[in-house]
């Protein structure tokens, strides 16, 4: 009768060559008591697949079972930090910001009172302003002035009357949209 | 990782040549049964030199270049290495993990996985690659030759075993010849590998209802059966059975047994006939795994790398010295860190 031998873990079995070798494993788990799951059969580096037939292998053939030994990881180190974590700006809700962007004079002439973004966004696309920087929250372009100090921006409009950024703001708001489309 | 580098480097002696390039694998979720496997292939001269070969030749040719590609990912990661500008770092071997898990289901997701199978399946791979490509190369040649020619990959791992069967009756002896890419060999509690290679080449008697069927007898007989080197390969890879089965608690178990290797193998277990009987073979790396279980732990190796050991652990890589061999024996005792070597590595030296 055709067969083929396996090198178990302990001995060299002998199995009738017939069927898949899910079968040789099933035959291997009730003579040896190793799960067919857990089993692997291998001949000259090729590793069987359960649904592949013994009769194509040669007769009297020694295969060879092994299990898994199975590894990875290692357990990772806990990453020591030297500086102090950053501590993330949160973000202050001012009402009605708009009115800080534009000023209007006397005769109604609206004075647009931030840089626009002079990288991509351009006109209608304001940047904020910082006390040594402009910024676009748009594109998130940033620009550093050259001489970080008060900019004059930022202490003109303190001074600007409040009735006037008001009319400002409504004068401008559907200039803004007019733009964007 | 420059502070590693900077300490390898310190650690290297005066002769260590310049060309030569030691690069740490990051790992990719649990992936070191990977990376120490590479570590060792690239470390194992003739393959790297055949895959790097294969690599140049592939760039001039353009043959292929196929995405899914195990042998084209092997090749762009020892590339990699080889040809950096600096001596030591750390490479992240990505697209390797990727076409493995791509290409082969049992290495998808995340688990554990045994490093001995993923070498089986990586030279298996390899194999395949390259008879498509002798295919596709010549097409007109004989369609479906049965045995299909050799690849660089078994001149380099590839030994034949002959199993003797001595009828008891006649004395007749029949031989059959089988290929092998690695050994895998039986292991026991404080032994060697010189007495593991004996066992596995061991005499078994073939009686009672298991007797052999002499072809000169023309009846089953008796018989002597054993297992020997008939060729012997370049690089010889033995795999210890590091597991056994309990049969009283239904479960698997890891066997940490203390099994010694020599640096120095000479092989006891060729036939007569074998051609080259004394070659010996030179140990130049060991495949380690960490941990207690079967299902978990951590693959490490070391290497041996112009007469300097090294212990690559996925991204950090040491100089140790030559004694650090035996921590890896493995150990009688329960614990006891459990570092127990798998796979052997050696390299024949013809004199």
């Amino acid at each position: 009768m055709p067969s083929v031998y396996v090198r178990t873990l302990s001995s060299v079995a002998e199995a009738s060559k017939t069927g898949s070798v899910k079968d040789l494993k099933n035959f291997l788990e009730e003579t040896q008591g190793i799960p067919a799951d857990e089993q692997r059969i291998s001949y000259c580096g090729h590793i069987f697949e359960d649904d592949e037939l013994l009769e194509e292998l040669e007769d009297k053939i020694t295969l060879d079972m092994t299990l898994d030994l199975e590894g990875g990881g290692k357990k990772r180190k806990k990453k020591t930090y030297t500086k102090p974590k950053k501590i993330k700006a949160k973000h202050k809700k001012v009402k009605l910001a708009v009115l800080k962007y534009y000023r209007v004079d006397q005769s109604g002439k609206v004075e647009r009172l931030r840089n626009e973004c002079t990288k991509q966004c351009g006109a209608g696309t304001f940047m904020s302003n910082h006390f040594n920087r402009h910024y676009c929250g748009k594109c998130h372009f940033t620009l550093m002035l050259v001489n970080p100090g008060r900019d004059p921006a930022l202490d003109k409009k303190k001074d600007a009357p409040k009735e006037d950024a008001a009319a400002a703001a409504a004068a401008a708001a559907p200039a803004k949209g007019k733009k964007k489309k | 990782m420059g502070t590693t580098g900077s300490k390898l480097e310190k650690s290297l002696p005066s002769s260590f040549p310049d060309n030569e390039r030691i690069f740490g694998l990051e790992n990719f979720g649990n992936t070191c049964y990977c990376n120490s496997v590479l570590q060792a292939l690239y470390f194992c001269l003739p393959f790297r030199e055949a895959v790097l070969d294969w690599a140049r030749a592939c760039v001039n040719s353009k043959v292929r270049n196929d995405e899914d590609s195990m042998l084209v990912s092997v090749a762009e990661t020892f590339l990699h290495i080889s040809s950096n500008k600096k001596k030591f770092g750390v490479y992240g071997p990505k697209k390797l993990i990727q076409v493995l898990r791509k290409n082969n289901e049992a290495f998808r997701g995340y688990q554990h996985q045994d490093a001995h199978e993923f070498m089986n399946y990586l030279l298996n791979q390899i194999t395949e690659e390259l008879h498509m490509e002798a295919k596709e190369l010549a097409p007109h040649s004989v369609d479906r030759t049965p045995e299909m020619p050799k690849t660089w990959v078994q001149n380099i791992f590839e030994g034949t075993l002959t199993n003797e069967t001595r009828c008891l009756n006649c004395e007749t002896v029949t031989n059959r010849d089988e290929a092998f890419l690695d050994l895998s060999l039986e292991i026991e509690e404080n032994s060697s590998i010189t007495s593991c290679l004996r066992n596995f080449s061991g005499i078994e008697t073939l009686n009672k209802q298991d007797k052999f069927y002499c072809e000169k007898c023309c009846s089953l007989q008796e018989a002597h059966k054993s297992i020997r080197v008939k060729r012997t390969p370049n690089i010889l890879a033995l795999h210890l059975k590091r597991f056994k089965y309990v049969e009283s608690v239904g479960r698997l178990k890891k066997l940490s047994h203390r099994v010694v290797f020599p640096v120095e193998l000479k092989l006891n277990n060729t036939t007569d006939a074998a051609a080259d009987e004394d070659a010996f073979f030179n140990l130049f790396a060991v495949v380690v795994h960490v941990g207690s279980g079967m299902n978990h732990g951590h693959y490490v190796c070391l290497i041996k790398i112009h007469e300097q050991w090294f212990h690559f652990d996925d991204d950090t890589v040491e100089g140790v010295d030559d004694s650090h061999l035996h921590s890896v024996f493995g150990s009688a005792q329960e614990g006891g860190g459990n570092y127990s070597g798998y796979i052997l590595f050696y390299q024949k030296v013809t004199a």
